[in-house]
């Protein structure tokens, strides 16, 4: 390889940023039972 | 002009708001229950964006800047981990659970959660000391580089440095309590991402986009652009785990999750602290970038400061070091208040109003801002790793107490004392093996919470 690209494992790490964020977003749009006896 | 009056006029201007928001926050807090929580009250935006700013430290964006320098674009998996572990995950695991347990019981601090949890006044008392004592080291370790960083920055003296950064916070703090810390985070977790916004889009703009850094920091070593690149593997992930796990324990971000409205706010601000804590992407990315400019710094900490002064006209300059200094000062404000909150509520249990907290958060203050002047030979041994300290003792018990339903009241006590003494031990050791004395004291603590049930 004589030219690094855009997406090295480095750039994974943004990747896990993104899937962090959309675990909170799922965790913020799920409502548990609890809730809803609440 | 010079560029220090500039300077100047912007710190003031800075200084000014916050001060003011402390004012504000005065006539809201009347009650104990204000004066340390705001009611109960808090919205989501200033929940999550509070919680970035209390989480990152002037460290994260000066050091953050060094590490990248260092050991190259690898190091932004620190920050995605940050992201991860030391938010995403808090918020889903710790968040609502504690948000629950709290409402049912009405507890006010972390040493209370272990005496009502646990039904153990030592863990009470042991938790509110160790909190006490090893917070106020770390107090000194944010002034001291908040101090370091005016020094250079304005072309100051360390003291003059020292009462710019210490004096407004100890004053908003004691007169507006949690809603000053709180607000005043808010305000500076948007400073901090928008300084820290423009210093990536100048770096990229100066050196010509993503692909040329790429293509230009493989040319200098290939390994500034692979994972997990110089650092290596271990060196990287554990100090990645060190610096997100550690917040699992830390009384003053678990605050948040208590203070909220109501536990929809406490979901939106997840997601929110999620995005916020993103940027801390941007030291770590820029860092490594500003190798291509500088390639031979002797001090990888400068590495920030001299890109910034690379990239940007005078008045961005000014806002990217107030900026700096407001990812310490909104520690600063969180821990001083927990160090009250410790002190009044948890050790000597006053009931006298939030006027005694008043002296109480001043002098402890005061002591710190004397301290970081001359910081004894000790208190600097310590400062590297004081939370680590606290971390090792409350994390555990922490999450077993809103897991698990046994009582284990005299688990939690020998556990506590166990990640303590380990913690400490291996830190004052100066970590053998090459192992951050969080690791042996957080896995200590948890053994012996599983033996002595």
């Amino acid at each position: 390889m004589n030219k690094p690209f855009y997406f090295t494992y480095t750039f994974a790490a943004v990747i896990v940023i993104f899937i962090s964020i959309l675990i909170a977003i799922l965790w913020a749009l799920g409502k548990s039972n609890q809730d809803k006896d609440e | 002009m010079s560029n220090y009056f500039l300077y100047s006029v912007i710190l003031i201007l800075y200084l000014l708001i916050l001060f003011l928001i402390g004012l504000f926050s005065a006539r809201r807090a009347k009650s104990e229950d204000e004066y340390y929580l705001g009611g109960r009250k808090i919205g989501s935006w200033v929940t999550g964006l509070s919680y970035v700013a209390a989480y990152y430290s002037s460290v994260v964006i000066i050091g953050g800047g060094g590490y990248g320098y260092k050991y190259g674009l690898a190091t932004i998996w620190i920050a995605a981990i940050n992201v991860l572990l030391g938010v995403v995950l808090v918020f889903v695991v710790l968040g609502k659970r504690l948000y629950q347990f709290t409402h049912k019981t009405g507890i006010m601090t972390i040493p209370d959660f272990f005496q009502v949890r646990y039904r153990s006044e030592p863990a009470k008392i042991f938790s509110a000391v160790v909190i006490a004592l090893f917070m106020i080291v770390y107090n000194i370790s944010i002034l001291k580089g908040m101090a370091n960083m005016l020094e250079v920055l304005l072309n100051t003296t360390y003291f003059i440095g020292l009462l710019i950064s210490g004096l407004v916070i100890i004053v908003y703090v004691v007169l507006g309590g949690y809603l000053a810390v709180v607000w005043t985070g808010f305000f500076q977790a948007i400073l901090m991402i928008f300084a820290l916004g423009a210093v990536f889009f100048a770096t990229l703009n100066r050196i010509g986009g993503i692909q040329a850094i790429f293509d230009r920091l493989y040319a200098i070593n290939p390994n500034y652009v692979e994972t997990p690149g110089i650092w290596g593997f271990s060196g990287l992930f554990t100090f990645a785990l060190v610096v997100s796990l550690g917040v699992w324990g830390m009384p003053q971000l678990l605050v948040r999750f208590y203070s909220v409205k109501s536990k929809k706010v406490l979901k939106i601000a997840g997601v929110l602290g999620a995005l916020g804590a993103s940027v801390a992407v941007v030291p770590y990315f820029c860092g490594a970038a500003s190798r291509i400019l500088f390639p031979n710094l002797t001090n990888a900490d400068l590495a920030l400061p001299n890109l910034v002064k690379d990239i940007f006209p005078p008045l961005l300059i000014a806002v990217f070091i107030a900026g700096v200094l407001a990812a310490g000062m909104s520690t600063f404000s969180a821990v001083l208040l927990l160090i009250t909150s410790a002190i009044v509520k948890d050790i000597f249990n006053w009931q006298k109003g939030i006027w005694l907290s008043r002296i109480v958060g001043l002098t402890i203050g005061i002591i710190s801002v004397l301290l970081a002047l001359k910081p004894p030979g000790m208190v600097l041994t310590l400062t590297g790793f004081a939370w680590a300290v606290i971390a090792s003792t409350t994390t555990i018990p922490l999450i077993f107490g809103l897991y698990s339903k046994k009582e284990k009241g005299k688990a939690v006590i020998v556990s506590m004392v166990a990640g303590f003494a380990t913690a400490l031990i291996w830190l004052i050791l100066k970590n053998p093996f090459g192992i951050h004395g969080f690791i042996p004291g957080l896995l200590t603590s948890l053994i012996v919470f599983i033996i002595a049930q």
